[in-house]
Formats: structure tokens, C-alpha cells, sequence
């Protein structure tokens, strides 16, 4: 690797090409209708196809000119990359700025030695990437890495490794870097098999399928139901059974599968200041990240692994690059038995507790107000709306069965409000972090903020909140290039203004 | 916790009311259009003449509340954090301490310029906190008096 400038490899070309006609999906959709969908004309088949041409040169041409002027170089003093069709963009990002790094490698580009690198540094406001290399050799971001770790600052900070000396000097560095890991981790079968048993994606997907099914009914056609009608009812129903059984079965298999190629020989590992996981089979997805962009420290755990005392344990960034593009969590432990959490933890994330602190739970006599909360908040926004509108629209036979329907979510809805309640609690771990648990949609969440990381703090109380003693509390937490508002709700007042006084003396 | 700390210049409750009045123009315009469009293309009327009365109803809960959020508007700024409270049936208090602050920036639109007031927005790495109106002096002393005390904070 030397610090010439590069261009991307040409492989990137095509990745650029497919992205820009993946982009412009609607018009292959319109001509795939207009040609197939019903007996067209000649001219409107030759007008799409001219359409379709066109947009695959026009994309490809386009594709070439950014591929052409797209260049990169990998310097001691920084990295930098030249971009731009008409407006001409350098972007230098030295070294020391870069806060994540992450590498997706796609199982194709394994054999080429290619992968796709995302450069992250503190400016915050931008959604996309600072830099991003859509297909280069895995020695960029290796060297990236090592300069980051200051084995090359010694070749930064010389004059004469500005020449073609760096070259050397990275190389001859090579063969004595890579430190081992002051921590290490790499999950198990028996782990991973765990973690994707006790997953509950499973449930949106099946609900997605179920949803499928019953609108492909509605489509199905009259003759169907009319030969039905004629059949005995019982084959009916068992036609129904195995259906579900099927939706099912195969729901669950393909959430199954999907974590376990996600979470596929996942590892984390801590070298001096830098954490960095690693997963993923079709495509191999590694992020390394300074420790003090970490946040907040996140123990989640859905009520069916709460069961099983098993813990998935992630960070709150205050970076773009993350695990998961919705939600900026990286995921540093994705399964870990609950007894053993704080001591492996620690190994990482050395600010941790040793213990789990007493929390302390919000007092059992506001607990109902969670209860009334859920079922008033559901009552009002979504089941009344509906039954309303059922009455207005629809026949009476619909809400007839609307009524039990919603007063079922209504119950559902009501043991929600208490999981949250029995979950909710609050403490300071001396001196200087804060634990705060909430219950969330059946989920225990658990967060460790140190507070250096809360960025403000507020206390509401409504008027009929004070005599009875009860507050919430809000603290704010940066993630992703976001805020995170993680609230304690109907705690005591007392300990409330005694967190708030511990975070921010009052005047 | 009482009120405690600054209130605001008295004449920022002639912002709110002049705030208040402008929306509703522009959204009874929107209702008179409405209006129109049901006259000349037989829209359903009912459209325009709910938007109308809705914005005469905001605009009457709007300056009903204005003497109250007034009332119950307080900022502190102390050498170590800035705290906001407001309200009085929904009381909130927020603390913003002085090293979590990125950014102090005033901004002045046509109203705040004509009763010679200044906002004064606070961000922190995740937050964005507000004091709606204060005289352009305070303003810039607040402004100077933050960002020296958090560069401070920070050089500690």
C-alpha cells in the first residue's frame, strides 16, 4: 500500500452501475407492465425497451465518469479522497479525526480481496459516511487502522516518509504490528444457536405472511369458494391447520436462519482504546470504534431470553456506522448468560460496575398508572377510532366482531402497561454513572450512562403529580447523530430531584 | 421547586400574541381558499369552514395561554449549568450543565427585531434547548458568559 493516489477497483464500477439502475426500479416495474401486463401495442413495447436501454447507458456512462474521477490516497498524514463529475471534491481525513471504521465484505468480493470501507469522523449533521470506498483491497483499511493506532505516526511526523520511503516504513511496520488484543471474544455454536432460538423476529415475519395469505384469499377466485362450499367443511379446516403449521414452521426457520448467518463467527475484541466486532456470512461486516464514542452501554433482553437468563448486550454510538442501519446500536455481545454479564463486560468496557447495583423500582402504588396509560392511550387512538369508524362505514356484523377483537388489545395492551411498570426502575452507581431500566414492547432494556454522556436532564411534574410525590425523569443520551430520550416514569419525586441534584447541582 | 430564576422581558407576551395572529392568517387564508375551491369545483364545504374553525379556536386557546406560559417561564444560569422550567399544571425543569454545551446561537426574526428581542438557542451533542426572547444585551452577555464558562469547563 503506498500513498499514491488510487482509484477504486474496477469492480467498484459495476457496484456503482447496479446501484444507480437499482435506483430507478420504477421505471423497469412500468415496462415490465406495460410488455407484460396486457396485449399492448408494438410502439408502446418498442418505446419501453428504448426507455430501458436508455437508462442502462445513460447509468452506465454516468457510472464511468464517477468511477474515473473518484480517487483515493492512503498517506501518513491522513486520507484522501478526490470525487466529483462537475463539482471537484477533496476531502482530507486525518487520521486522528476518523471515530469508526467499518468494513463489509460481501461473500463475491472475498476471493477478489475486496470490501467496501466506511470512514466516520466527529462532524457531526452529515447521514452518509464521511468517506466511503465501495470497493478497495483489504490492505486499505488495514493500513488505515494502523496509522490510526499510531504505528504509523512516526511516519506521519517524519519529513522523509513523505516520500517513497512511507511505503517501506508502513511495510517493515506490518510485520510487527497487529497487537494482540487486550480482550477477546468470539461466540460459540452453542451461542449463536441460543441467541437465534430465543430470537422473536420470528413474530413480524409470520404476521407478514399471515397478512399475505389472507389478502392472496381475497384474490382467489369465486369458483375456489364456491367448490369449498361444496367440500365437507372438515377438510376446510384442516386445510387451514396445516397452513398455519406451514407459515409457521417456515417463519421461524427463516428468522432463524437469517441470525444466524447475521451473527455468523461474530467477534469482538478490545485493543488498548478501540473495540471492534466482526460478523456476518454472505457478507462479513466489521466495525472498529473508538471507545470513548460509546455512549451509553445497552442490556436488552425480550421477556421469552428473561426466561431463559440470557442477555444481549450493545452500545449506543454516537456514530453513523453502526451494526444495524436503522438503529445506530452496535452490538458488542448478542448473547450472554445474565450471571456472568457484568464481569465479561467489564473486560471491554472497563467503566462498567463489577456488580449489578440495587436498582430501585418505582413504587408498587404508581404502577397502575401504566396500566391506565396503555389502555387509555390504546382506547383512545387506535380501538375507538375503529369501532368508531366501523359503525360508520362498514356493516354491523364488523363490529360485532371489532368489539371483542379490541377489547382482547385492550387486555394485552393492559399487562404491557404492568411488564413496564414491574420493569421500570432507576439507580445511581456511584460516583459517576446512572442505571435506568425501562420495559419496552415486552423487552427489559438496561442502560449504563456515565455522566459525562447525559447531555441534559429534565424533571416534569404535573400539578396532581406533586402531592402525591411522583415525577418522571428524562435523561438525554447522543446516538447516532441523534438524541436518545430514555424516561423514568412515576418514580419517586424525592429520588428523582436527587438524581437531578447528583447529575447538576441546583442553584 | 418554586419558580426560581429569570423571567423573561414582559413584551415577548406581544411576540407570542403577534406569533399567534400570523399562523392564523395564513391558516385562515388556507380555510377561505378552501372555501373557494368548494364554491367553484363543489368541494365538500365543510372542509373550509372546519379549517376556519379550528384556527379561530387555537388562536383563542393560543392568547388565553400566553399571560400563563409567561407567568411560569423561568431561565438560571448559573457558573456551572443553564436550567429552564415552564409550565405550572405540567411543570418540566431542565438542566443543561455548562460542559455539555456545543453551541449558543441568537437568532432574531421580524417580530423578536421589532420588540428589539433576541432567541437564544442552546445545543449540546443530542439537545436543542431555547429561551424564546430576552433584550439583545442580555443576549450577548448570556452568549459570551456560556461559552466562556464551558470553554473553561472544558480546559479544566
Amino acid at each position: 500500500m503506498n500513498d499514491q493516489p488510487h482509484r477504486l477497483s474496477p469492480i467498484a464500477l459495476l457496484i456503482l452501475w447496479v446501484k444507480n439502475v437499482i435506483a430507478l426500479w420504477p421505471i423497469f416495474v412500468g415496462g415490465f407492465f406495460s410488455v407484460f401486463g396486457s396485449k399492448k401495442s408494438f410502439k408502446e413495447f418498442l418505446f419501453w425497451l428504448g426507455l430501458i436501454l436508455m437508462v442502462i447507458v445513460l447509468t452506465l456512462g454516468w457510472s464511468i465518469l464517477r468511477y474515473l474521477r473518484f480517487t483515493y490516497a492512503v498517506a501518513p498524514d491522513g486520507l484522501t479522497i478526490r470525487s466529483g463529475v462537475f463539482i471537484r471534491k477533496t476531502n482530507h481525513i486525518p487520521y486522528d479525526r476518523i471515530q469508526t471504521v467499518q468494513r463489509q465484505q460481501w461473500f463475491f468480493l472475498k476471493p477478489l480481496g475486496l470490501e467496501q470501507v466506511s470512514i466516520e469522523t466527529a462532524g457531526k449533521e452529515t447521514r452518509k459516511a464521511e468517506g466511503q470506498l465501495a470497493a478497495v483491497p483489504t490492505a486499505v483499511a488495514d493500513t488505515i487502522n494502523r496509522y490510526r493506532q499510531g504505528i504509523g505516526t512516526e511516519a506521519a511526523t517524519s519529513p522523509a516518509a513523505e516520500t517513497a520511503d512511507a511505503d517501506a516504513a508502513t511495510q517493515t511496520r506490518v510485520i510487527n504490528a497487529e497487537p494482540e488484543p487486550d480482550a477477546a471474544y468470539k461466540i460459540n455454536s452453542h451461542d449463536l444457536n441460543q441467541y437465534a432460538l430465543t430470537s422473536l423476529g420470528f413474530i413480524p415475519f409470520i404476521t407478514g405472511m399471515l397478512w399475505v395469505l389472507n389478502k392472496a384469499q381475497e384474490y382467489l377466485p369465486d369458483s375456489w369458494y364456491q367448490q369449498a362450499e361444496h367440500a365437507i367443511t372438515g377438510l376446510a379446516i384442516y386445510l387451514l391447520i396445516g397452513l398455519s403449521i406451514i407459515v409457521l414452521v417456515l417463519g421461524f426457520a427463516i428468522s432463524y436462519l437469517n441470525i444466524i448467518q447475521k451473527y455468523y463467527h461474530f467477534t469482538l475484541d478490545r485493543t488498548g482504546n478501540e473495540l471492534r466486532t466482526s460478523r456476518g456470512f454472505f457478507q462479513t461486516n466489521t466495525v472498529s470504534a473508538r471507545l470513548s464514542r460509546v455512549q451509553a452501554i445497552r442490556f436488552k433482553q425480550s421477556i421469552l431470553r428473561q426466561w431463559f437468563h440470557l442477555t444481549t448486550v450493545q452500545a449506543l454510538l454516537a456514530s453513523g456506522a453502526a451494526d444495524d442501519e436503522q438503529s445506530n446500536d452496535l452490538v458488542l455481545m448478542p448473547v450472554i448468560r445474565q450471571r456472568s454479564a457484568m464481569t465479561d463486560m467489564r473486560k471491554f468496557i472497563s467503566w462498567l460496575p463489577a456488580v449489578i447495583p440495587d436498582l430501585q423500582p418505582i413504587p408498587v402504588r404508581n404502577r397502575w398508572y401504566y396500566v391506565r396509560n396503555m389502555v387509555l392511550g390504546n382506547l383512545a387512538l387506535i380501538v375507538a377510532p375503529i369501532i368508531f369508524a366501523s359503525v360508520l362505514w362498514l356493516q354491523v356484523s364488523w363490529w360485532v366482531w371489532l368489539l371483542p377483537v379490541g377489547g382482547l388489545w385492550l387486555i394485552i395492551m393492559a399487562l404491557q402497561g404492568q411488564y413496564a411498570a414491574t420493569t421500570a426502575a432507576i439507580t445511581i452507581a456511584p460516583p459517576d454513572q446512572l442505571v435506568i431500566q425501562v420495559g419496552e414492547v415486552w423487552t427489559r432494556q438496561r442502560y449504563y450512562v456515565r455522566k459525562k454522556d447525559i447531555q441534559a436532564m429534565t424533571l416534569a411534574q404535573s400539578i396532581w403529580m406533586k402531592p402525591r410525590g411522583i415525577a418522571h425523569l428524562s435523561i438525554h443520551v447522543r446516538k447516532g447523530n441523534s438524541d436518545q430520550t430514555i424516561t423514568s416514569r412515576y418514580m419517586k419525586a424525592d429520588l428523582a430531584k436527587q438524581i437531578l441534584s447528583w447529575y447538576q447541582p441546583l442553584p | 421547586m418554586n419558580e426560581t430564576g429569570q423571567a423573561l422581558p414582559a413584551n415577548i407576551q406581544t411576540v407570542w400574541r403577534f406569533n399567534a395572529l400570523i399562523w392564523s392568517v395564513i391558516f385562515l387564508i388556507g380555510g377561505l381558499l378552501l372555501l373557494a375551491a368548494s364554491h367553484f369545483w363543489h368541494w365538500p364545504s365543510w372542509l373550509g369552514l372546519g379549517v376556519i374553525g379550528l384556527t379561530v379556536l387555537q388562536l383563542i386557546v393560543r392568547l388565553a395561554l400566553v399571560p400563563y406560559r409567561y407567568r411560569f417561564l423561568r431561565y438560571n444560569i448559573t457558573p456551572t449549568a443553564v436550567f429552564l422550567q415552564k409550565g405550572f399544571f405540567f411543570r418540566k425543569n431542565e438542566a443543561i450543565p455548562i460542559t455539555r454545551i456545543q453551541n449558543v446561537t441568537l437568532e432574531q426574526g421580524p417580530l423578536l427585531r421589532w420588540q428589539q428581542l433576541q432567541q437564544v438557542n442552546i445545543e449540546t451533542a443530542s439537545t436543542a434547548h431555547v429561551i424564546d426572547g430576552v433584550t439583545a444585551s442580555v443576549a450577548d452577555q448570556l452568549r459570551t458568559r456560556i461559552l466562556k464558562l464551558a470553554q473553561e469547563a472544558r480546559d479544566e
